[in-house]
């Protein structure tokens, strides 16, 4: 998946290139430096860390926070339907932990793309879809490789018991 | 219950979990909706020839196992329709898939969620690009269609479309959507 996304990714940063030339000569305005939030599953999958023990599957829709102009989103768009994925549009929709972290993962010249840390990706899971996410849930949680998990859920009103139950 | 109790249960469940994770009947629906490209996991999951999967068994799966298998199951049932094998038992679920699957057919806009799982969220995995370039969307999809046409009609089409070097087929369709332009 990571291997996949460099290429979107990197793909996206050459065609912002190529648009600041044409721009350049025009005259117009410059498409800026755009910052891409990966959330949801597909952060989980490109974190090495994370996806190296839990069990991870994924339809091929994108979950992110873009702060682009129109230009990038549509050529964002189109390359992902190239490459078997969809942007989501409801990703604006998903709520974020407020103390939630941020890893890199591409910087391109044009582009940085990042992704939620991962331990905060599961807490907005148990909250907003726990029923999709029980077994992951319960795999993060048995693997106590995510020591604040459980009481995060809890802090934010999740109920933990539900991932007891069979 | 105490958080500590709580976290021992879950990691028992969790046990019980990956026990379920070997059953066939989620191995295999697995590796066939990863293999043609309706998801991607994080784990192997050789497949091998021509395979069937029972639809009650792919229900099941995404029930008590993998609830993404629910949202992609619609649409690989219409565009792999001869690798799904239907079950006797008519249950509540299999309706409601036949429902939902009626809808996608029909290319409604709005149609029926199907075991919880909203339409539109459905829907963008009939007209997804899969691996497997041959497996056409739903739009691209041709019926076939039988059409009484005079001799006459029929050597035109054939010269005009000889001319234009693609097929009969192609030379109508291309004709009828320029009309309805």
């Amino acid at each position: 998946m990571k291997k996949l996304l460099k290429k979107v990714f990197k793909t996206l940063d050459i065609k912002i290139a190529d648009e600041n030339r044409v721009r350049v000569e025009s005259g117009g305005l410059l498409v800026p430096k755009c910052e891409i939030t990966i959330l949801g599953q597909m952060s989980l999958l490109t974190n090495d860390k994370v996806s190296s023990f839990l069990t991870l599957a994924q339809t091929g829709d994108m979950d992110a926070l873009i702060s682009l102009n129109t230009f990038v989103k549509i050529e964002l768009k189109k390359l992902l339907i190239e490459n078997g994925l969809v942007y989501d549009e409801d990703s604006e929709k998903i709520w974020i932990p407020k103390e939630s972290g941020y890893e890199e993962l591409f910087n391109f010249p044009f582009i940085h793309v990042r992704i939620i840390d991962a331990e905060s990706a599961l807490v907005s899971k148990a909250i907003k879809a726990p029923l999709k996410n029980k077994q992951l849930i319960r795999e993060a949680i048995a693997s106590e490789r995510f020591q604040g998990l459980a009481d995060r859920i809890l802090h934010y009103g999740g109920d933990l018991e539900f991932f007891a139950e069979d | 219950m105490k958080k500590e109790e709580i976290v021992a249960k879950i990691k028992k469940a969790a046990q019980k979990d990956k026990k379920r994770r070997r059953d066939p009947r989620y191995r295999n629906t697995m590796a066939f909706l990863v293999n043609k490209g309706f998801l991607r996991a994080n784990q192997k999951f050789p497949m091998g020839g021509n395979v069937r999967i029972a639809i009650e068994d792919a229900i099941w799966a995404g029930q008590n196992i993998e609830p993404r298998i629910l949202e992609v199951l619609p649409a690989a049932v219409i565009r792999l329709n001869k690798h799904f094998v239907l079950g006797k038992n008519r249950t509540k679920e299999m309706i409601n898939l036949e429902e939902t699957i009626n809808d996608l057919r029909e290319l409604k806009e709005q149609g029926r969620d199907f075991l919880g799982i909203r339409y539109d969220k459905i829907k963008i995995w009939v007209n997804f690009k899969l691996k497997d370039g041959r497996i056409k969307t739903q739009v691209d999809k041709k019926i076939a269609r039988n059409y009484r046409l005079r001799p006459k009609t029929i050597e035109i089409l054939k010269n005009k479309a000889l001319a234009s070097k693609i097929s009969d087929t192609e030379y109508l369709e291309n004709l009828i959507l320029k009309s309805n332009l």
